[in-house]
């Protein structure tokens, strides 16, 4: 047993620290936790189930990360820390992990967790007929080739996952939000194998969900906090208001109304363009409170790589070169976001300055290197959709912008699904397009490298970039700072697509909300967070 | 009677099987399925293949509609590929809403807009029935969505009187429930009054014209009772076909005023479903929707008789 | 043959003083100055504009009506005063050429469906009643969705959609005319039945038909903003009302002139094509005019 991870790092206790002065001060401050309340969060669309890594969409994700947890989660910081277990041993080989699972944590029908469960649910897990989302990260058919390969239960509080091959990335797939692999009880499902409702661990329990309106949980009276302060998905979880109501408003103006009335108490993830309105009335009326944070999306220009045009190099960078990219990043997040052209996403470790620099803004050498690559004025297609607002808005300053370099460019705006299904057929010329937060830059650099006759979502098939991305799925965390830089100095050279900036986002929240913070991933946490007047006023 | 019920029953059967097999052609035709959607940004060739196969999307397409049809007729509309609900179930859950807000819509709409008509009418081209027409036809051209966003603006945001959006059921509680009934029913109900005032106000002018009010008004009769016992019913009449149009119309749900005021009613619930393909909900729905609507109407034609003696049905 | 004499003259006197007889309606004399107007600014935006109106400006952003700006700018930067007016020639034709459509199919459908009569009649009014009976706003988002995004999937799809309502019309006119006797007096007289047909169609047809597109035309106009409201309406970088209506709501409070300005032009110009509508209607239909 060579590494093993444990809970508390150094920052971390440094942390408890903090949070022992916070206890002191608020105790003073006769403002600590209260108990009780109710508290409303707009979600712009129903969840679509209640089954998590199953049938998911980002406000699926944030309702079942507070019903279920995972063996380990992220940090703040991105880093993965124990959460359902209390160490993580892997061996030398890096072919065996072993959990130790904390004591006294106790599912929401009052039964303790075992190892057996933990076992129970990754069998469910990988059985293909369950629907899996993120299956192939696990079944050896994959990008990685990673397979698990046995999931057993060593002692009644520890599991062993053997792994066909070592991978620096196994624990961050685990802790992913997207595929939630929360442990569940078997009571969640059926005799005949048909989900019936999440029994978790997490701080809340399903109450209620009336489809189409909104779900109601519970706060779990029996959670077992970790001692941790909070951080991420981990550390102290506990859970303080009675009752969380994700409400369903599907209109961005309605729900700013519902905000501002006290019909609802918390938006997250605002759009910067609808920033403005909420800023106003947090200096008029102060009755809102304002946390800005950049996410770990990353919004892209996509270009069709084996276009017979588009497909040339100098094409590409002459459309690089036409984009004045700090100006995109401006205009879509009204300065409050860098520009960023790397897959490494500004707020991770992995962030540094080689990552800061692209090709320069200069439309004359645009001009000229798109000559030399034959374009002749052709007519090029930018698709685009409404439903991502911030897609929309880096199409129209694109297009712009390559007008003004001389490119005739004209927008199509789909709806979302048609755009989808063109990207997932390679059907498109350009595309303004973006992905959603993944936690290791090597993630997303997987998502877009690959063989384009296997997958028609890969945009970079260049051999080298590939050998490149497979070595960060096997490296070793000290080397993976160097492989990424390579394969950003690569991208500069060959263009595969052209990355913008990593949106900003802001929640906005009632006064009487209390200790909320958001994160990276731009969804809300609701443990750790109370209502100062007990949920009294509604 | 019953006859006249059965043949347009009948008859209903091959308008439906057309609607049917328009709307399974329709759907299919846009770009994108539900397995993909159904995925999202992190899927891969293998795992589509498997839901398109899971979802019945890997057969042939008119296979595909004869099963469709065949469970239809059964019964089973399906289930929704984004949720698990049963078709059907959500459907009568999110109907239910629209009528809730649909209903007041329409009955407040006629307590207004059959006065206002008969009061315009009676005063043709005086200046009560050159304000009416004005109001009818400038709610007539106000766009639903821009009203909606004026009265959260006004009721919502600036002055903070009234929820701006979600629903509650009256039938759970009632202050509550009529409260977050306002706004939507209020965007809704100025282009009904304005359709139906106009309505009835043509009709009644032209009845007002006809001999035999001359003959009443001659014999002496009260200009109340003219208008209420001779003029009101013979102008209605007409007015039905409209009354049942609209709403057939409504009860398709309102798909802009339900997306703006966050209403869970049928309208939202099929945009949601076009966005998201899902394909059993969009069918189904618009085969309700049809259905919903051909009843309507068949029942304002047989409706039509009471007011007006003069049509007989055949 | 008394009777077609008179019916043709009639037609003939009620379609010579037309535009007078609108000018003496004040509503109308409104509508017309005003849709004039709005027709003379559309036609002037294709020579001269005071700003390009696809230019960002990253420095003048959702800036408030001013002398620079005479309308104010939007998100973008880019002057609205100059979208707008290239806006109003969008929105326009948009409608214009839906209705078009509309009118051109509908005729098509409903004169066939009306001349055949049997079978033909009544499979067509089938295939009519069934679309009819599909939520309008919902047919043209998915026409558009598989016609694509652009003017002409609008146009394709809102004409599609409307087709209906023409052809039940146009119909019910050509049964009209059928029944009466000048046809069958025509006819004896020994004319091809589809030259009786047409000649007498057109006269009977122009007054429904004009009153239906001044309705139809209002739609059109409706249904592109809630289409633009739904996600799918005319695509930028040209604007029109609709899609200026449908991106600029969501800065009603911080920029309350994006949504106000282009909410204002479209609920003025459906009033005056709603008002020019009834008064063409006052115009053309006999009865209304005998009783002035």
């Amino acid at each position: 047993m060579s590494h093993s991870l444990h809970p508390i790092t150094q920052s971390a206790r440094f942390r408890v620290l903090l949070a022992y002065c916070c206890l002191a001060y608020t105790a003073l401050g006769n403002a600590g936790p209260i108990v009780g309340g109710e508290l409303r969060i707009a979600i712009s669309s129903d969840i679509r189930s209640t089954n998590p890594g199953v049938n998911r969409d980002g406000s699926t994700d944030a309702v079942l990360y507070h019903i279920v947890e995972q063996l380990v989660a992220f940090t703040d910081d991105l880093n993965v820390e124990p959460l359902l277990a209390d160490r993580v041993d892997i061996s030398e080989d890096g072919l065996n992990y072993i959990f130790t699972l904390r004591e006294g944590v106790v599912f929401h029908n009052g039964e303790q967790l075992k190892a057996e469960h933990v076992v129970s649910t990754w069998k469910r897990l990988l059985t293909p007929a369950t629907g899996f989302r993120c299956l192939d990260w696990y079944d050896g058919k994959g990008n990685s080739g990673l397979k698990i390969e046995e999931v057993t239960a060593l002692t009644p509080l520890s599991v062993r996952f053997r792994l066909n091959q070592p991978s620096s990335l196994f624990l961050h797939r685990i802790a992913n939000l997207q595929c939630l692999t929360g442990i569940v009880h078997p009571d969640s499902v059926s005799s005949d194998g048909n989900w019936l409702k999440p029994i978790g661990t997490g701080p809340y329990k399903l109450e209620q969900w009336n489809r189409g309106k909104g779900v109601t949980l519970r706060r779990h009276k029996d959670y077992s906090a970790r001692p941790e302060v909070r951080t991420g998905l981990t550390g102290n979880k506990t859970p303080y208001i009675e009752r969380l109501h994700f409400v369903v408003t599907p209109d961005a103006i309605a729900a700013q109304a519902a905000l501002f009335s006290g019909a609802v108490d918390l938006l997250f993830a605002v759009p910067p363009a609808a920033r403005h309105s909420v800023a106003a009335r947090h200096t008029r009326k102060g009755d809102v409170v304002l946390k800005d944070y950049l996410t770990l999306d990353w919004t892209a220009l996509l270009i069709a790589p084996r276009d017979p045009l588009l497909g040339k190099p100098e094409m590409r960078r002459a459309i690089a070169h036409a984009l004045a990219h700090e100006q995109i990043a401006e205009f879509a997040n009204l300065g409050m976001a860098p520009a960023n052209a790397s897959p490494v996403q500004v707020i991770s470790p992995y962030y540094n300055v080689h990552h800061s620099q692209w090709l320069e803004y200069n439309p004359d050498k645009a001009r000229e290197l798109a000559a030399a690559a034959g374009y002749r004025g052709e007519t090029l297609w930018l698709q685009t959709n409404r439903k991502y607002s911030y897609m929309f808005d880096n199409a129209i300053a694109i297009q712009a912008m390559l007008q003004a370099a001389g490119f005739n460019v004209q927008l199509r705006v789909l709806d979302w699904a048609s755009q989808l299904s063109n990207f997932l057929r390679g059907d498109f010329q350009l595309s303004s397009f973006g992905y959603s937060s993944r936690s290791h830059p090597a993630l997303l650099f997987g998502t877009f490298t690959g063989d384009r006759s296997l997958t028609k979502t890969y945009q970079w098939e260049a051999a080298e970039a590939r050998q490149l991305v497979a070595e960060l799925a096997t490296a070793a965390e000290s080397e993976q700072q160097e492989i990424l830089d390579r394969l950003f100095v690569l991208m500069r050279e060959q263009v595969p697509l052209i990355g913008l900036y990593n949106d900003h986002n802001t929640d906005v929240f009632r006064l009487r909300v209390k200790n909320y913070e958001p994160w990276a991933f731009g969804r809300p946490r609701l443990w750790g967070v109370w209502l100062d007047d007990g949920g009294t006023q509604q | 009677m019953m006859r006249y019920v059965l043949t347009k029953l009948l008859l209903m059967i091959p308008s439906l099987l057309l609607v049917s097999a328009l709307i399974f052609g329709l759907i299919r035709s846009i770009p994108g399925d539900p397995a993909e959607m159904l995925l999202g940004d992190n899927l891969n060739s293998t795992a589509l293949a498997a839901a398109r196969q899971e979802l019945g999307l890997d057969k042939a397409m008119p296979l595909q509609y004869v099963y469709w049809l065949k469970a239809i007729v059964s019964g089973d509309f399906g289930e929704s590929v984004m949720t698990g609900e049963p078709v059907l179930a959500a459907l009568s859950e999110r109907f239910l809403v629209t009528l809730q807000v649909v209903v007041p819509a329409f009955v407040l709409s006629i307590l207004v807009a059959l006065p206002a008509g008969l009061a315009a009418a009676y005063y043709h081209l005086r200046w009560i029935d050159r304000s009416v027409v004005l109001f009818a036809t400038l709610c007539l051209s106000v766009p639903s969505f821009w009203m909606a966003l004026l009265l959260i603006y006004t009721f919502g945001i600036s002055w903070g009187v009234l929820p701006t959006g979600g629903f509650v059921s009256p039938a759970v509680d009632f202050s509550e429930g009529i409260r977050h009934l306002v706004l939507p029913v209020t965007a809704l109900v100025f282009v009904e009054i304005a359709i139906l005032t106009r309505m009835m106000r043509a009709s009644a002018i032209e009845v007002l014209q006809q001999d035999y009010i001359t003959h009443a008004r001659a014999k002496g009769v009260s200009e109340w009772r003219v208008l209420f016992l001779h003029v009101f019913p013979n102008a209605f009449a007409p007015s039905l076909t409209v009354i049942g149009l609209i709403l057939g119309s409504l009860l398709s749900g309102t798909a802009v005023i339900e997306t703006v005021f966050g209403l869970p009613g049928l309208g939202r619930f099929i945009v949601d479903a076009i966005y998201a393909r899902d394909y059993p909900v969009i069918q189904g729905s618009l085969l309700f929707v049809v259905v919903i609507y051909l009843g309507v109407n068949l029942l304002v034609d047989l409706l039509y008789p009471v007011f007006d003696p003069r049509v007989r049905l055949s | 043959m008394n009777n077609l004499m008179t019916n043709q003259t009639a037609v003939i006197k009620t379609a010579m003083p037309l535009w007078k007889n609108l000018w003496h309606i004040p509503s109308a004399r409104f509508s017309i100055i005003f849709l004039t107007t709005v027709v003379l600014l559309a036609i002037t935006s294709t020579f001269y504009l005071p700003y390009d109106p696809l230019a960002l400006d990253i420095d003048a952003r959702m800036q408030a009506p001013s002398g620079e700006h005479w309308l104010g700018t939007d998100f973008f930067g880019r002057d609205l005063f100059s979208r707008m007016l290239v806006g109003a020639g969008v929105s326009l034709r948009v409608s214009l050429f839906s209705v078009v459509f509309a009118t051109l199919l509908g005729t098509l459908l409903g004169t066939v469906a009306g001349y055949r009569g049997g079978w033909t009649d009544r499979s067509l009014m089938v295939a009519v009643d069934a679309i009819l009976a599909m939520p309008g706003i919902l047919l043209a988002l998915v026409l558009m969705m598989i016609l694509g995004a652009g003017e002409v999937g609008v146009v394709l799809a809102l004409g599609l959609a409307y087709s209906p309502t023409v052809a039940r019309t146009v119909r019910g006119t050509v049964l009209s005319i059928r029944e009466k006797e000048f046809i069958e007096a025509a006819s004896v007289l020994g004319g091809s039945d589809r030259h009786i047909m047409w000649r007498h169609l057109v006269p009977n047809i122009v007054g429904p038909l004009t009153v239906l597109c001044s309705s139809l035309f209002a739609q059109a106009l409706l249904s592109e903003s809630a289409l633009s409201f739904l996600g799918l309406g005319v695509p930028p970088p040209y604007p029109s009302w609709g899609g200026m209506l449908a991106d600029g709501r969501q800065f009603i409070s911080q920029a309350p002139w994006l949504c106000l300005i282009p909410g204002t032009a479209i609920t003025l110009t459906l009033l005056a094509i709603n008002l020019l509508g009834d008064a063409l209607r006052d115009c053309l239909d006999p009865r209304e005019g005998a009783q002035k």
